[in-house]
């Protein structure tokens, strides 16, 4: 095993190992180093370089600029500090491990349902992100197209995705899929860092939601971030005992945004951060629109088999404060 | 216009010609008719001109009582996801929210005091403790829906107008009133606020059934009933941001 190779699968069994613990906010990668538990950040401005490798339909130009939209996107979100910088081109790959951030097209042709993935080098002593690369996998096809190309992914949609990675989010459970065959169609999502693709063709993976804002403003908060939005608390049982791994989602009835976020912790505690202030509803549900792994690790004891309940209580969420949203009893 | 025998004319004194009032009701004979007659129960001459003393409008007036708001919608909202088509989506949602404002009743007090005829100019407050009830419909997964609910703390305060009949041989006293005022809401934790204007247009009836006793001119009951128009609070679509309903009230006066 490589050095590369301890390092990313100490972070996958880290990032598990943290969510064992009740995080304030939003679904973050976490480090554990000794006895603490670090939220895994970038220090700012992130400094990439573009692979300069070309693909069938897809210039290095055009992967540039489509990588730097995507940077853009989640720097130009009002409510957080994220920043990036571009230092240049390289003909390194993003699959090495060389202490520099890389970011572009590797053939990956044995991973059939991928279409990308970010991988993170740490100093598991320090818990300092040495690189963080993510490769667009090559054996799809791709396209830059303002609108889109039938059967073709979109790099910018794939790159905003795991650009978000980069930065240290997780996946969000806010979508919905159906079964196909082995893998899962997707339905519709409400979050850029939703784990299941829109369909090739698609240019609806370019616009950040409010659940991406709100995940992102919670891991590099503006200096306003937290005084203009508020969050709420709670606990999601089940014959009155905790539920780990439940999937909570917040939805204001002001502004018409949803938010979401786990119970990450065996009492069942959860905490959404980044709301609008106002009524709000939460609405919890079950696991059940992509592979749990996908979104927690250790994946035992996640229970699925409940139906999607409403909190009786209708929380108000304060500015600049918590609310407690009580108890959300779920049964079969 | 002032009739004779009324309480002085000047506007700077009003503590004064309350004070005339009061003085006057306490050295009047009981009262044992209607306005418009005489104790004997003769029609009284030229009423109109020359009312005895107790058949003058009470200067100001004070009711204490229960108002009861219909409440009404407070709009209705999609959560929508992202649909999967190609090149966009469209919206597909996840679940519709109805969101409304219970009915409630709360303790209301209002104060009027005469500047002229039957003209009064009334202030008032209302507290009640309302809830928000939101109704979950249409859910992609729960067929069922749901149903989420908040207590709020709601306060009124208003000023306006009521203008009073006094018919000569009638017991009662109608009137109407209209009124606008500042809202006020707070969620049940004290932590939120939201405020906006509260409108009432109406009328009612003053029903006397005491006259003239411990330096009152009058005591009795008081029923409103009124069209309400409201802007802000908590309301959920800004779209349609004045909301009609309806209220009624039944409160205990005392006039002075």
């Amino acid at each position: 095993m490589t050095q590369r190779g301890r390092a990313v699968l100490a972070a996958a069994v880290l990032v598990g190992a943290a969510l064992a613990v009740p995080l304030e906010a939003y679904l973050k990668f976490g480090l554990v180093l000794g006895n603490d538990v670090r939220v895994l950040r970038q220090a700012l401005p992130v400094r990439y370089f573009v692979r300069d490798l070309p693909v069938e339909g897809v210039s290095v130009a055009d992967l540039d600029t489509a990588v730097s939209r995507a940077f853009d996107a989640w720097a130009g979100v009002a409510s957080a500090t994220v920043r990036a910088e571009r230092v240049g081109l390289t003909s390194a790959s993003p699959l090495e491990e060389d202490g520099i951030t890389v970011i572009g097209f590797a053939l990956q042709p044995d991973l059939e349902r991928t279409l990308g993935a970010t991988h993170y080098t740490i100093d598991i002593t320090t818990g300092r992100i040495v690189e963080a690369d993510i490769f667009l996998n090559s054996r799809f096809d791709w396209s830059v197209a303002a609108g889109g190309e039938p059967g073709r992914f979109d790099v910018e949609s794939i790159a905003l995705h795991e650009v978000g990675h980069l930065f240290g989010l997780g996946h969000s459970a806010l979508g919905e899929t159906e079964r196909q065959g082995s893998g899962r169609r997707l339905l519709a999502a409400g979050s850029v860092m939703f784990p299941i693709a829109f369909p090739p063709g698609s240019l609806e993976g370019r616009r950040l939601r409010p659940d991406d804002v709100a995940g992102i403003s919670d891991l590099y908060p503006g200096p306003r971030f937290q005084d203009e939005t508020g969050s709420v608390t709670g606990r999601v049982t089940r014959n009155g005992r905790g539920m780990f791994g439940a999937h909570v989602v917040a939805f204001n009835l002001t502004s018409g945004r949803l938010v979401g976020n786990f119970t990450l912790s065996d009492d069942g505690r959860f905490a959404i951060a980044g709301l609008d202030p106002g009524p709000t509803v939460l609405r919890v549900e079950p696991l059940d629109d992509g592979d749990v792994e996908s979104f927690l690790q250790p994946v035992t004891g996640i229970e699925t088999d409940f139906r999607v309940t409403y909190s009786p209580q209708l929380v108000i969420v304060p500015r600049g404060g918590s609310v407690d949203g009580g108890v959300i009893e779920v049964s079969r | 216009m002032r009739r004779p025998g009324a309480a002085p004319a000047t506007r700077a004194l009003p503590l004064a010609a309350a004070g005339v009032t009061v003085w006057l009701c306490l050295h009047a004979p009981p009262v044992q008719a209607q306005p418009g007659q005489t104790s004997a129960g003769r029609p009284a001459a030229a009423p109109s001109r020359a009312q005895p003393a107790d058949a003058r409008p009470p200067r100001v007036d004070v009711a204490v009582g229960v108002k009861w708001d219909r409440g009404g919608d407070r709009g209705t909202r999609e959560a929508s996801l992202t649909g999967g088509g190609i090149p966009h989506g469209g919206e597909v949602v996840l679940f519709r929210a109805d969101t409304r404002q219970a009915s409630a009743a709360g303790i209301a007090i209002r104060a009027g005091v005469r500047v002229t005829g039957g003209l009064v100019v009334e202030g008032g407050a209302f507290i009640s403790r309302p809830s928000i009830d939101t109704t979950i419909r249409d859910d992609v997964e729960q067929p069922e829906g749901g149903m989420s609910t908040a207590r709020l703390r709601e306060f009124v305060f208003d000023g306006g107008l009521r203008y009073e009949w006094r018919p000569r041989a009638a017991r009662l006293r109608p009137f109407v009133r209209g009124s606008l005022g500042y809202l006020r809401q707070l969620s049940d934790d004290r932590t939120v606020v939201e405020a906006g204007l509260h409108g009432e247009v109406g009328g009612g009836v003053f029903v006397p059934l005491v006259r003239r006793a411990r330096g009152m001119r009058a005591a009795g009951l008081r029923a409103d009933i009124m069209a309400t128009l409201r802007r802000g609070g908590f309301d959920v679509d800004d779209t349609t941001p004045t909301r009609a309903g309806v209220a009624l009230g039944v409160a205990a006066f005392v006039a002075f």
